[in-house]
């Protein structure tokens, strides 16, 4: 019997995480919001559009209204790879209305690997012996957070946790505030972690209340597949996992504990991508319709080789892994679904596929990515089969990525400002919707790479982004005061100075 | 101390000084929306009240800011400033 400290054994706290009480009330006639007839039914009955009609339905993404499944649906249905075409652009303009142009990096930090669940798909789950067990002690929280904010220069990270009592809500909210309590002295000021989001078990309103006590960015839960009998399938039904409504209403009981930025997202592989799709497009009508804000963000990972799953790498065993061309379309269908919502495509992907699909609508990405138990510190640059959930496709490194990206002439961003000053919850989501958040974006994405320019760069990344800076600059100033007021253009270039300075941490 | 603004008041506020305004929580870092008045700005936002959990921010230009504060102190502080 695996006892946890001075808890209660593993197997006995499985028994007391489940409230039926926290999810039930929130069933209409006993039922979730996902009706897999009906989306089945969606998807089947729709016809391939003609182009006025793709139009049409663009147009109104292009309104940043979020899409209907009937229309999610017919898009589906277009084989036209012109039409296709017209489609990846207007999800490059969405994103571009929404966000500017600017991505957002951070890294994950995996706290522990312990878990109580079965998932067939999972390098984690319980059965796999192969995995070697780990949990980070708060001091080696500690680190991971010094290593990444000091020495690569990242201002958010994700914190992933296994489903166990060896890191339950306490563990959490520890490590959480160990990680906002590192502050590290840098080439021309210092660097410190200032978003703390995290990817872990659903929990109780209770113990949700912990977590937003200490100040979390996004809590990020997935429900991995939409599909109710492939859920059942996957999860085995004695454990945790194993209740499906129990994990969908998860974000619900986020926003009774008072957390505003909760994230989706489910795991492309174990069903059919475009039921997947329309899954994720029914959750964020959900979460809008109950609670007037929809996801923070939405993320779309692949199945890839994880620890002893089959189901990761075998197209005989798996028909319903995801080609790229699918997964380019699946991410575009996304984007313009819920135009509003940010987007994440990780590391987990192949550089080229990442370089593709990431101007299709993505808004946030991770580099120098390692998602070994306290692999940042180790910092072995090697990856460890048995020590990870998955393998990672892209190891470039967040000044490569960077680089790249100023190549494009995109702005990297570290900007942590939005839950800084209120701009959470309904009144971020009013900003989104209105393309006005955008304006801000765009401000802090200067700010902060100035920032990781002076602090991080080397020589031939400092000239590249150099340039990103001064063309971004110039067109602040082009569009004051048409959009940004004398005050604000003014407080901007004093915050600039003061940071190349070597002042840290201004934001608008 | 009270510890929040009504929706009326933010409403009142927002109208007289020409202001977005609006009330948050903070936990840790974060400062978390509960509830706001006056169209949306472009413009710097400005932490005008802040006590224990508690801040009020502002955007606007040309607005009397100290006049403001004094009655955002008044709402969330009616018995100091009595």
């Amino acid at each position: 019997m695996h006892m946890v400290n001075d808890k209660l054994p593993a197997s006995a706290w499985v028994n007391n995480v489940i409230k039926p009480e926290e999810f039930e009330k929130y069933l209409v006639n006993g039922k979730d919001f996902i009706d897999d007839d009906k989306i089945w039914q969606q998807i089947n009955d729709s016809s391939e559009p003609d182009a006025e009609q793709v139009r049409a339905i663009l147009d109104r993404s292009f309104n940043i209204k979020t899409m209907s499944p009937e229309d999610l649906a017919t898009l589906m249905k277009v084989r036209d790879p012109q039409t296709w075409e017209e489609m990846y652009a207007m999800a490059a303009r969405i994103k571009h209305k929404i966000y500017d142009n600017r991505i957002i990096t951070f890294a994950p930090i995996y706290c522990g690997n312990f878990c109580v669940n079965n998932c067939l798909y999972c390098g984690f789950r319980a059965d796999n012996s192969k995995e070697k067990r780990a949990k980070l002690s708060i001091q080696q929280v500690k680190d991971e957070a010094e290593a990444i904010a000091g020495r690569i220069g990242h201002k958010r990270v994700i914190a992933v946790y296994g489903e166990h009592p060896e890191t339950d809500a306490d563990f959490i909210a520890e490590s959480i505030k160990a990680i906002y309590s590192v502050s590290v002295k840098t080439r021309k000021g210092h660097s410190e972690i200032r978003r703390v989001n995290i990817n872990a078990a659903p929990f109780s309103v209770a113990d949700l209340r912990k977590l937003h006590e200490v100040g979390i960015g996004t809590y990020q839960v997935f429900q991995e597949t939409y599909h109710h009998e492939t859920y059942k399938k996957l999860h085995p039904a004695n454990t945790i996992k194993g209740n499906y409504p129990w994990r969908l209403y998860v974000h619900h009981r986020a926003y009774e504990a008072g957390i505003d930025d909760v994230a989706i997202g489910c795991l492309f592989g174990l069903y059919d991508w475009r039921f997947e799709v329309m899954g994720l497009l029914y959750h964020a009508i959900e979460l809008e319709s109950r609670f007037g804000v929809g996801p923070h963000t939405i993320s779309f990972p692949r199945i890839n080789p994880a620890s002893g799953s089959p189901l990761a790498t075998d197209p005989e065993s798996n028909k319903y892994l995801v080609s790229d061309e699918d997964f380019k379309k699946l991410v575009t269908l996304l984007r313009l679904a819920v135009p509003y919502t940010g987007m994440i495509i990780t590391a987990r992907e192949r550089q080229e596929i990442r370089d593709d699909v990431m101007f299709v609508g993505c808004t946030q990405t991770d580099a120098s990515t390692n998602i070994g138990i306290g692999g940042y510190s180790k910092n072995t640059g090697k990856q460890e089969i048995d020590e990870q959930q998955f393998m990672l496709g892209d190891t470039r490194s967040l000044e490569e990525l960077i680089r790249d990206l100023a190549k494009r002439g995109v702005i990297t961003s570290f900007c942590t400002a939005g839950y800084r000053c209120g701009r959470t919850g309904d009144q971020i989501m009013d900003l989104l919707k209105k393309g006005q958040e955008k304006h801000f974006c765009k401000l802090n994405a200067i700010l902060t790479y100035r920032e990781w320019l002076d602090d991080f760069a080397g020589e031939e990344t400092k000239k590249l982004g150099e340039a990103v800076i001064k063309k971004e600059i110039e067109e602040v100033k082009k569009k004051t005061p048409s959009i940004f007021s004398k005050k604000l253009y003014d407080l901007t270039m004093q915050y600039y100075e003061r940071i190349s300075n070597g002042e840290r941490d201004l934001y608008i | 101390m009270a510890n929040e603004i009504s929706t009326f008041d933010l409403e009142r506020l927002a109208k007289t000084f020409g202001v977005r305004i609006w009330f948050c929580r903070r936990t840790g870092r974060r400062w978390s929306f509960i509830a706001g008045a006056g169209e949306e700005k472009v413009l710097p936002s400005e932490l005008i009240f802040e006590k224990d959990e508690t801040g009020v921010f502002v955007q606007g230009e040309d607005f009397d800011s100290q006049r403001l504060k004094a009655e955002v102190e008044r709402l969330l502080n009616p018995v100091a400033i009595a």
